[in-house]
């Protein structure tokens, strides 16, 4: 399965130094999608799952934001606590990405993908 | 001895499984999925799998009471409790499916291998697991920098 990366910053324990800044996204999002895309967001499957907790990047006394998977509708792959800093912080998401969602009508149609027999490709590298 | 996968995915009550994810996280199913991605693993012959959401000095419960989520950290002597009283761990070495509990920074391995007398096998870095059972151990998925680290009951340690 070919996916793409998206929603990963550099600040992220998994982010690349090339990858965007979260705080160049705060309070940029659109506040009326909110629920929506953590809706979306929230019922992705598990590509690759990572028995870790991972801490809020923004304020590290917050605590946790989620785990260290990554998910995906089946286009793309986004770090399991994305969720959280749409949802804390209304961080800004890609155009793309939000086209996607909105092309499936806020549905996340990767919901209980079966990835088993699946090799990853991710940014057109083989995982 | 045979290997297993060992662990409950959940705080359910009455259970006499170990606690290896919050019960938000089993809320919404990606407690489950820890579950199917520790199934899916390669065994090793002598190893009991633990999975749990881990760090190099303890290992992470989320708890969501009434809508508020708190994390509750477990030393290894609680797991070490859990282990015990657990019917899905009879005895012998574990594989902690658990991201840095073997890092050499860290103590977590150890102890739990001096407090239980066996042998604790456990990543040194973030543990990615694949859908085909692929392991990755390093500070991303991409990134396959990491080892098992095996951690042997020191005798005399008082843990």
């Amino acid at each position: 399965m070919k996916l793409k990366s998206i929603g990963f910053f550099r600040e992220m324990s998994q982010g690349k130094e090339t990858d965007p800044s979260i705080h160049d996204v705060i309070r940029k999002g659109d506040q009326l999608l909110v629920e929506q895309i953590c809706n979306y967001l929230s019922n992705g499957t598990t590509a690759i799952l990572s028995p870790g907790i991972t801490k809020d990047i923004i304020d590290e006394a917050a605590g946790a934001a989620g785990t260290g998977s990554s998910c995906t509708d089946g286009i793309w792959l986004w770090p399991d606590d994305l969720v959280y800093y749409v949802r804390k912080y209304n961080i800004a998401l890609p155009d793309d990405f939000l086209n996607t969602m909105k092309a499936n009508s806020w549905k996340n149609p990767g919901k209980d993908l079966d990835l088993s027999e699946e090799a990853l490709i991710v940014d057109g590298t083989e995982l | 001895m045979g290997a297993g996968y060992h662990g409950g995915f959940g705080a359910t009550k009455g259970s006499r499984r170990v606690i290896v994810a919050d019960s938000s996280l089993v809320g919404n199913g990606r407690g489950f999925q820890l579950k199917e991605a520790a199934k899916r693993v390669k065994k090793i012959e002598g190893y009991t799998d633990v999975a749990v959401h881990g760090s190099p000095d303890s290992i992470s419960v989320m708890i969501n009471k009434n809508g508020t989520e708190r994390k509750i950290t477990l030393d290894h002597r609680r797991l070490a409790k859990f282990l015990k009283s657990d019917e899905g761990y009879k005895k012998g070495n574990i594989r902690l499916l658990s991201c840095r509990t073997g890092s050499e920074t860290g103590t977590f391995a150890q102890n739990l291998a001096n407090k239980m007398g066996v042998t604790v096998r456990a990543p040194s870095d973030t543990l990615f697991i694949f859908p085909n059972g692929k392991m990755v151990i390093g500070p991303d998925m991409r990134t396959n920098s990491g080892r098992w680290i095996d951690y042997h009951p020191r005798k005399g340690a008082k843990e």
